[in-house]
């Protein structure tokens, strides 16, 4: 297999690699019956995986995360559009990093 | 009836109807679309690091298309070389994405209502940001699943055209922290889980999420975390209904 081949292969195997994953839960839960607790616990994944992928985050990289991140959820909670939110915070950041 | 859990929040079940419209996907680009123009650094970031790799252009652009998956792509450049060892990806790849099978498991009750060929399409386009996005706006009553597909289409747009500028462009780029642009992802879930929030007395089960999350985080590698974090605070609160229901 030529380099330039072993390429395209590789990367091909790593998409096939990756849509599995899409897939993979959703068929997955072919097999679970789709009683009462099935139906709590996929409830209550969404909540319970975003903050598993926020809390790391928040404690890395000193305080830029933790101000943007309680920034946003305030903004949000005034009820401005979650554009506004998002890029209020981004901003906010982004001038206390000029002026610290 | 012992299976209603004892919650004011919209029951999981209450009309499963799932639609797939035009309507939809425009939503859903829009929302993302914030995103997507900030994600851009760092699909930048991609191409530059993959011009210095030694993947073409063409190569590069593939991957970014065809594999979509941001962290997955960063860990492969540290594992290229001219003959790329293919297992060893294809396993590194596994370890990094196995995430999304928790997030596809939590489609399924709204998915599995539409054609199995148009959720297995959509499912193709399903990434942390527009699933956590998708899923928020479901609890507040979305069920037009094109909206998973839409916000999809807007960061791979980016994503794409992001990493394709990377690598013409080279680095050069100045930092961006500057811009802080490396504060919008946590922001961005942040924001995703304010329709979430279960109320102060039931947010036990978010606590043990991101308590074990983080404690994985410094033992797991990739992102194994957000599987343990994710699993332990859903069977908890899952498991706490059963017993008061």
């Amino acid at each position: 297999m030529s380099g330039e081949m072993q390429t395209v292969v590789a990367i091909l195997v790593m998409a096939l690699v990756t849509y599995l994953t899409r897939v993979g839960g959703f068929w997955l839960m072919i097999l679970v019956p789709e009683g009462g607790f099935v139906r709590r616990w996929l409830h209550h994944l969404p909540g319970a995986v975003i903050i598993a992928i926020v809390a790391p985050m928040a404690l890395e990289g000193g305080w830029g995360a933790p101000v943007a991140i309680a920034a946003t959820v305030t903004m949000a909670m005034l009820r401005r559009s979650a554009l506004i939110a998002l890029f209020g915070a981004v901003a906010l950041v982004a001038v206390l990093r000029q002026v610290i | 009836m012992t299976d209603a859990p004892a919650e004011r929040s919209p029951q999981p079940t209450s009309p499963m109807l799932a639609t797939f419209t035009r309507d939809g996907f425009a939503r859903g680009f829009r929302m993302a679309t914030p995103l997507a123009l900030s994600g851009v650094l760092f699909s930048v970031a991609f191409g530059v690091l993959a011009r210095e790799a030694g993947l073409p252009l063409g190569s590069t652009i593939l991957m970014s298309a065809t594999v979509f998956a941001g962290a997955s792509q960063m860990a492969a450049l540290d594992l290229w070389s001219a003959a790329p060892p293919i297992l060893v990806l294809a396993l590194a790849t596994f370890a990094i994405n196995v995430r999304h099978v928790v997030m596809g498991a939590a489609l399924r009750p709204w998915f599995s209502k539409l054609p199995s060929a148009t959720a297995h399409f959509s499912l193709w386009f399903m990434t942390d940001a527009n699933w956590a996005m998708s899923m928020a706006e479901h609890r507040k009553g979305e069920r037009d699943a094109a909206i998973l597909v839409g916000s999809g289409v807007a960061l791979w747009l980016g994503w794409v055209s992001g990493g394709a500028v990377g690598h013409l462009v080279g680095a050069a780029l100045g930092d961006p922290r500057v811009f802080a642009a490396d504060v919008v992802v946590p922001a961005f879930f942040a924001l995703m889980l304010t329709p979430l929030w279960p109320g102060l007395a039931r947010a036990w089960p978010w606590a043990i999420a991101a308590g074990v999350a983080v404690a994985a985080h410094t033992v797991l590698p990739g992102y194994w975390h957000v599987i343990v974090g994710g699993l332990a605070g859903s069977l908890a609160a899952a498991w706490a209904e059963r017993r008061t229901a």
